[in-house]
Formats: C-alpha cells, sequence, structure tokens
C-alpha cells in the first residue's frame, strides 16, 4: 500500500482540521473513493488516539529561580567587598584623624597651658615697663595685667590733670616706648604725682594698646583659638562624616552578607 | 494577576512575578523536555536551563504566545542536551530509583482509579510510545510531540520550531507515519473506553 509524501501530508493535516474549505472537499471526494487512504486514515487517527492517550506528565519538583540561579547573587557579590572597603577605609581615616588630632593639633586640654604660656609672654613684653614702674609704686603688676579694664578708670579718680595728661598721651602717643620715656622720663617729680603718673601711664599703656589694636592677653588668647578652633571645626565635621560612612557602609555591608548567606 | 502583568513585572526583574509563571508552566515545559529527551534527568536539567534561559532573555519577549515562546527555549535546551548527550555515554531512558533499579511504574503514569490490569497496560503502552519516539530524528519528534502530545496548533507549532507552516505540516505527516509503524500492535494495550471514543 503505497501512498505519496503529499498524499500523507494532506491525511495528516485532514485529520487536525487544518486544510482550507476547497482542499477538504477535494481531498474527502479523494477519501471516498480510495479504498487505501481511508484504511491509512484510520490508522492515523488511531496512532494520534495513542499519542494522545500519554497522560500528561507532572513537573517532578518546582523549577522555581532563586537569585543566585540568574546572577543576582553576583550583583550583591559585587557590592559587597566595595562596601567592606569603604567602611573599613574610613575607620582607617578616622582613627588617623584622631591621632593627628590629638597629638599635632593643640587640643582643648592643652589650651588653658597654652593660656598660660600666652599670658606670661606677654608679661614678658611688657616687663620693661613694669619693672620701671616698679620705681614709682609698689603695685605695678596689677596694672600691668589688667590695664585697660581697671588702671583706665582709675586714672579720673586720682586727678584731672593726670587724667588730662592721660587723654593727651592716648591722642597723641604712637606707641608704649613713648609713653614709657615719658614715665622714665619723670622720676624727679614729687611723690605725690607719681601716683598720678603711674596712673596716667598705665592709661596710657591701655590707650596704646587700643589705638595700635594691640590685643589684651584674653583677646590674644581668643584669637589664637580662633585660629586653631576653625580648622578644629572642619576636623570634627569630618571626623563625623567618616564615622557615619563607617558605620552606614559597614552596617550596609553586613546586611548584604547576612542577605546572600541565607 | 494575570499572565500579561506578571509577564511584565518579570521583565523588570520581578523573580517572583516570573515564579508565579513558572508555576503555570513547569508541568507543560517538563513534558516537551521528558517526551523529547527521554529520559528524566535530561528532562530536569533542559526544563531549569529553559527557565533560566527564558527570565535571562525576557526582555527579548515582544507578545504573542508566552506558552509557544517558553515551548521554543525549552526545545532549544533540548536540541543542547541532545547534542551533549551525543558526546558523552547515554543515560538510561527508565527512571531509576536511589539505588538504580529501574523503576516500573513512574508516579506520573500510576492510576488509582484504574485496575492493576489497565495500569499495567497503560504503562507498557506509555513505554511503547516513548521508546517509538525516541526512534524518530528529533525534528520530527519535536513536531510530534508538540501536536500530539501538547495539543499545539500547526500555527503555534511553526512559532515555536521556528520554521514555515508548511514544514510543520510535512514533518507531522511524515513522524506520524513513522509511529503508525512503530505502534502497530499496541492497539490493544488502549483502554477499551478509549478505544471506544477514538
Amino acid at each position: 500500500m503505497n501512498i505519496s509524501d503529499r498524499n500523507l501530508e494532506m491525511l495528516s493535516a485532514y485529520l487536525d482540521g487544518e486544510l482550507s474549505g476547497r482542499e477538504r472537499e477535494q481531498f474527502e471526494r479523494q477519501l471516498q473513493n480510495d479504498d487505501a487512504l481511508q484504511h491509512r486514515y484510520e490508522e492515523l487517527k488511531r496512532t494520534r488516539v495513542m499519542l494522545r492517550s500519554m497522560p500528561p506528565l507532572r513537573a517532578p519538583r518546582n523549577f522555581l529561580l532563586t537569585p543566585e540561579m540568574v546572577g543576582q547573587k553576583e550583583k550583591f557579590s559585587r557590592a559587597f567587598p566595595i562596601l567592606r572597603f569603604a567602611s573599613a577605609f574610613a575607620a582607617f581615616l578616622l582613627v588617623l584623624l584622631f591621632l593627628g588630632d590629638f597629638f599635632v593639633i593643640p587640643s582643648p586640654v592643652l589650651a588653658p597651658m597654652r593660656s598660660v604660656q600666652i599670658i606670661e609672654s606677654v608679661e614678658l613684653e611688657e616687663e620693661p615697663a613694669a619693672a620701671e614702674a616698679d620705681t614709682f609704686a609698689s603695685q605695678p603688676p596689677a596694672a600691668v595685667e589688667e590695664p585697660a579694664m581697671e588702671a583706665a578708670p582709675a586714672a579720673p579718680m586720682e586727678g584731672e590733670p593726670a587724667a588730662e595728661e592721660d587723654d593727651e598721651n592716648i591722642s597723641t602717643s604712637m606707641g608704649t616706648d613713648k609713653s614709657m620715656d615719658k614715665i622714665t622720663a619723670l622720676p624727679t617729680e614729687p611723690l605725690g604725682g607719681i601716683e598720678e603718673m603711674l596712673a596716667g601711664t598705665a592709661g596710657a599703656v591701655a590707650g596704646d594698646a587700643i589705638s595700635e589694636q594691640e590685643l589684651a592677653p584674653e583677646e590674644i588668647l581668643e584669637d589664637e583659638m580662633s585660629i586653631t578652633q576653625n580648622p578644629r571645626t572642619i576636623l570634627r565635621i569630618a571626623e563625623i562624616a567618616l564615622l557615619v560612612i563607617a558605620i552606614s557602609t559597614g552596617l550596609v555591608a553586613y546586611l548584604l552578607y547576612r542577605k546572600t548567606s541565607t | 494577576m494575570d499572565e500579561t502583568g506578571l509577564i511584565s513585572d518579570a521583565q523588570k526583574g520581578d523573580l517572583d512575578a516570573f515564579n508565579s509563571l513558572i508555576l503555570t508552566y513547569q508541568d507543560r515545559v517538563y513534558n516537551q523536555a521528558f517526551r523529547v529527551l527521554g529520559d528524566y534527568q535530561s528532562a530536569d536539567d533542559a526544563t531549569q536551563e529553559a527557565f533560566i534561559s527564558a527570565y535571562k532573555n525576557l526582555h527579548s519577549f515582544r507578545g504573542g504566545s508566552f506558552r509557544a515562546w517558553l515551548l521554543r527555549i525549552v526545545t532549544n535546551a533540548c536540541y543542547d542536551e541532545l547534542r551533549r548527550k551525543k558526546r558523552r555515554p547515554t543515560t538510561p531512558l527508565e527512571p531509576v530509583d536511589e539505588e538504580g533499579n529501574e523503576i516500573e511504574s513512574p508516579h506520573w503514569i500510576a492510576d488509582s482509579e484504574e485496575g492493576p490490569e489497565d495500569q499495567m497496560a497503560r504503562i507498557e503502552l506509555a513505554n511503547a510510545i516513548q521508546a517509538c519516539l525516541d526512534q524518530l530524528s528529533e525534528d520530527f519528534r519535536v513536531v510530534v510531540v508538540l501536536v500530539d502530545v501538547q495539543g499545539f496548533d500547526y500555527l503555534e507549532a511553526s512559532e515555536v520550531i521556528g520554521k514555515p507552516l508548511g514544514t510543520v505540516k510535512s514533518r507531522l505527516a511524515r513522524a506520524r507515519n513513522r509511529m503508525r509503524e512503530c505502534l502497530q500492535g499496541f492497539w490493544e494495550l488502549l483502554p477499551l473506553s478509549m478505544r471506544l471514543e477514538s
């Protein structure tokens, strides 16, 4: 029983209802007149029934995908070492900053010591004036240490002439040396005027300090502190920023590690 | 959520959405893989590979039949697996247990409502059909499984194999003719109810 390939295709397609209207009519006429074709048709029909009788297979397991299977773990593992390094590096920089802050830049703990040094240096600068003033009065150091605040107001109380002289000194004197010269130029005056002169000198010193923008020890200290505190503030901000970076990156790295390991 | 929504979400990287699609199609995909490859382990591997590949190439899905697109991927995975099998020692066609003994009654064949004789006949017929399928060339086997086992129409089958409709018709006709020759004598194994229906 020989059936052509074309008839075999037509038979198979006819079985599946895949022939067009005209093709189907033609093939049905041919089928009715051809016993061999009819016999083959029945056999093919049985074959198809047998094939379709096969029970559908059930998957033996679930084929669900995990992030690792589709490469999502790689994304995590790529981010993990970067975060870990960033955290460690930030922590390292933080330690360096702390050490540098402690050993190189004066700390607030050391500031009182510095202020003592500053005061001492100021005292040394004014020592000649104080030494000369010692010759006229027994308490000049106090006047020297706090000239602007105490000595200046004392002048008008002692006497008008001295105060007037003081005013002159304030307006005309150009420096401490001049006023000191004035002090040294008055050793032959009576003792009563010495005190006035001393007070006037103290006032002149204060006036000179103001006029020449020379700072009092406290002001010098404040100035010194402002110079040291400005970079200190920047350092504090940097330290806080590094601390935040170190903690946050470390935390994210830890969470990633936990997520990928589970 | 409907299939289109799940596909859209999966295309955006939502693995859970894609896993929902897997649960819908895994039986069909595994069925295709097993009928084409003929052994459980290879079918398992091909199915898993197909789903991984499908997820990674989901951006290339431009609508249409998702089932056909998925079956095309698993069919390609089967071709790859068959090429690998040719290069390495053959694996048993029959399912085996942990000790390597052949399993006479795979779980998917067992039907609790059938009597023992009917079950035996069904198992024998299924084994015979699978053995005949295995004798077909790969291209013929893929088409006959798509149309006669999976129930695809010609157009969908042509989408899966990426060939014209005429190629599907031709391959199917030849494949069925070979299966007819191979299965002669097994008709009596078909349950009476199915024989009467036909």
